[in-house]
């Protein structure tokens, strides 16, 4: 979550991850902040393996959305990947090969 | 042995290889290298880049049998018979043959559709955890709840702990799985001496 900025400070800005977040207060969460949580998992993934494409979506809302619950529909994680990568879509591109790679290298889910 | 029975099916497909009527053979260069045969027997095969000839390559095949246009063989016919016609069995160049079922010979352990799947999302979870950054679903909506509840009712600030892998809301999260049977186990040692939240983003 802090590699995700969804920490707010009592200024309203988000906590980076560093020393200072250690010590900083905090005193709210970004909205969204579950999406924005998973999101950057997501993005992680795809920036340290290099070779997530379009075949994988099923093995992400595997990683990422396993509850272990026979009642939770395996279509519902998908469809859970699919509107987290929408919203990467700034973020990430897909190549001709269906791999998605990350935009800017500089990203959180890069930096990490 | 000749093939009793002439069930082929492309490995990647699942599905039969159509069989072509002889003097006709047509082969997609797309076609893959591997095909399944579900009973036991001998096979025999025309090279797809030799149409006009009438030279086979057969082979006894026992596991994995890979058969080579090198290895054309006259002996076998380049045809497959059943009761109403003569059929080709067009096929690329270079072929391997896998026995699906054909006792007494042992037959390759299959994988199941979903190993690879599987292993696929291991191998995400794997690097989630690298970095200390995996939780179970279940246990990080639990964590989200009531770290929403830490901030809303604690009365002293909330500051973030030093260790990513005891957040101060893992007990209240324990707490309110107890009810419904979930247990939420002792989180895993941090595997790295830095921990991702103290890395100064690069």
């Amino acid at each position: 979550m802090l590699a995700a900025r969804t920490f707010l400070a009592q200024n309203g800005t988000a906590l980076e991850p560093g020393l200072r977040a250690q010590a900083t207060v905090v005193a709210s969460l970004k909205e969204g902040y579950r999406d924005l949580t998973e999101t950057f998992l997501l993005g992680f993934l795809i920036g340290r393996l290099g070779d997530i494409g379009t075949r994988d979506h099923v093995a992400l809302a595997h990683a990422l959305f396993r509850q272990f619950d026979a009642r939770v529909p395996l279509a519902d994680l998908e469809d859970r990947v699919v509107l987290l990568l929408a919203s990467l879509h700034d973020r990430i591109s897909l190549r001709e090969d269906g791999i998605y790679s990350l935009l800017d290298d500089r990203s959180p889910a890069a930096a990490l | 042995m000749v093939l009793s029975s002439h069930e082929f099916f492309w490995i990647d497909r699942a599905v039969p290889i159509t069989p072509l009527v002889e003097d006709s053979p047509t082969c997609s260069a797309a076609s893959p290298q591997l095909f399944w045969i579900r009973e036991g027997g001998d096979v025999s095969l025309r090279p797809s880049s030799n149409e006009k000839s009438n030279s086979t390559c057969s082979g006894n095949y026992s596991r994995t049998l890979p058969v080579k246009n090198s290895d054309t063989l006259a002996s076998l016919p380049a045809t497959t018979s059943r009761a109403d016609c003569r059929q080709h069995l067009a096929a690329p160049r270079s072929l391997a043959v896998t026995v699906l079922s054909s006792p007494p010979m042992q037959t390759q352990p299959q994988r199941p559709p979903d190993a690879e799947k599987f292993s696929r999302s291991a191998q995400m979870v794997e690097r989630l955890r690298r970095d200390v950054l995996y939780t179970e679903k279940r246990v990080r909506d639990r964590l989200f709840v009531a770290l929403e509840l830490a901030l809303a009712e604690s009365p002293t600030p909330l500051i973030l702990p030093a260790s990513p892998a005891t957040p101060p809301t893992t007990p209240a999260a324990k707490r309110s799985a107890t009810p419904s049977s979930f247990r939420i186990g002792k989180s895993p040692p941090a595997p790295s001496a830095t921990p991702c939240s103290l890395r100064e983003p690069s």
